[in-house]
């Protein structure tokens, strides 16, 4: 690894600062999982590291008034377990659960997963079907803006060089809201998503009110397909609308090929696993 | 280069120490303070061997910068039993032939002890989903999981 200047900051407003002072040769230290093999590598060379894990306004998960607030830099392993999450939003703990290991969840963290924007981000797909919100703090203050519009592309943010991810905001899902993922990947443990899926459903008198189906690791940004929502929104979930939603989001996906998988391979997973969901879903 | 003091408290002993920024927890407890337990299998996080528990909780300290865990509690293989008295889980992995070349062993008894920690009587399915982060390349993990589920039966 590169020496580098080691900063630790006990505030977002001096992270601020010292992200605005130190200029474009600065990276943000959060668990490291990511950044610190890219140091390791030499395929990332930062002269000054910023260290957020000491600020104790970006740790934990929090609810109030029919919001539930996860702080940026709050672990993996933290955002798994948490009773609160568990049971209002129990679909965001499962897909957190196939990233890395406990070791490894220990370290991460969510904020870190979004800021890293890999487009396989495990995090993300379910965050997207919960509508969450993400705060950033910056020299002009904060921004607040839906996470679908905080990724640009692979690797690439909302965020600006001088601001921060500091926290993501979930609106409580209503009563009835019931969400799925599913990670396909080619070992058990251990690797990322070839294809991501996460869906929820809000259902009432045999209706379905509201479907959310979001796709991860098949296009340069993880995606929630509209479209699709809307052929089941307000109707009774036949089997015919539950296909042509799986179909128009498997055409959703702009999936690459690489080691993994096929791009043709992550399409028909696309559509298998929608599928799959919203019949898990509606079903019962 | 410019230093940073950091204080260490390692299986119950205090380290004051002056480390540089890019130095990782995993080379400053092996090359610095000599304790070899922990392996550097990996260096990206993959394998476990490295494991530490760090203030409560098992990390791949080849991932983790000495000076982002200044003041932090760290426990490795040796702050768990020694030759002359085993611990439980260690007792386990010999009685049950959950080792053969040994490198990623201390990675699996670190891992082992906290995760019994948090969930003392697990499934089969638990034990394999806690230890997913551990790579052994001799065993085939049978034995090993053979040796955790032998534990959690003996505290029953």
């Amino acid at each position: 690894m590169k020496p580098f200047e080691y900063h630790e900051p006990k505030s977002t407003a001096e992270a601020v600062g010292l992200l605005s002072k130190l200029g474009p040769s600065v990276k943000i230290l959060a668990g490291g999982t990511d950044l610190i093999i890219q140091m390791e590598q030499r395929t990332c060379m930062p002269r000054h590291v910023v260290n957020v894990m000491r600020i104790p306004e970006l740790q934990g998960v929090s609810g109030r008034s029919g919001t539930i607030t996860i702080g940026a830099a709050t672990s993996l392993r933290e955002v798994e377990t948490s009773p609160l999450l568990r049971d209002k939003a129990p679909v965001l703990c499962e897909a957190v659960s196939t990233i890395g290991s406990i070791q490894i969840r220990n370290l991460a963290t969510v904020g870190g997963n979004l800021c890293n924007a890999a487009p396989s981000a495990d995090a993300a797909p379910p965050l997207l079907i919960l509508e969450a919100r993400v705060r950033t703090v910056g020299p002009q203050g904060e921004r607040d803006l839906p996470l679908k519009e905080f990724f640009k592309g692979p690797r690439q943010t909302a965020l600006q060089a001088d601001e921060l991810l500091a926290a993501i905001e979930i609106p409580e899902p209503p009563c009835g809201f019931r969400g799925i993922y599913y990670k396909q990947s080619p070992r058990y443990a251990m690797d990322i998503a070839i294809v991501g899926v996460a869906v929820g459903v809000l259902r009432s008198n045999g209706k379905c009110d509201e479907a959310r189906i979001s796709l991860g690791a098949v296009a340069p940004i993880p995606l929630r397909v509209a479209e699709a929502e809307a052929i089941l929104n307000g109707n009774s979930p036949e089997e015919r609308l539950v296909n042509t939603a799986a179909e128009i989001s498997r055409d959703a996906a702009k999936p690459i090929s690489d080691v993994r998988a096929s791009a043709d391979y992550r399409r028909a997973m696309v559509e298998t696993l929608v599928r799959r969901g919203l019949n898990t879903l509606l079903s019962n | 280069m410019k230093t940073y003091p950091i204080e260490l408290t390692v299986n119950g002993e205090k380290y004051s120490l002056e480390v540089e920024g890019r130095e990782r927890l995993l080379e400053v407890v092996r090359s610095r303070l000599n304790i070899t337990g922990p392996k550097e299998g990996c260096s990206t996080g993959d394998c476990g061997a490295c494991t530490m528990v760090v203030n409560g909780k098992p990390v791949t300290s080849c991932l983790v910068l000495a000076v982002a865990v200044n003041g932090a509690e760290v426990t490795t293989v040796e702050g768990i039993g020694n030759a002359a008295k085993l611990d439980p889980v260690q007792k386990a992995f010999v009685e049950h032939g959950g080792i053969q070349c040994g490198i990623c062993t201390p990675g699996f008894v670190v891992m082992t002890k906290a995760f019994l920690e948090e969930n003392p009587h697990p499934t089969e399915e638990e034990i394999r989903f806690g230890l997913s982060g551990n790579l052994c390349r001799c065993t085939g993990y049978a034995k090993i999981v053979e040796s955790v589920m032998a534990v959690a039966a003996s505290d029953a």
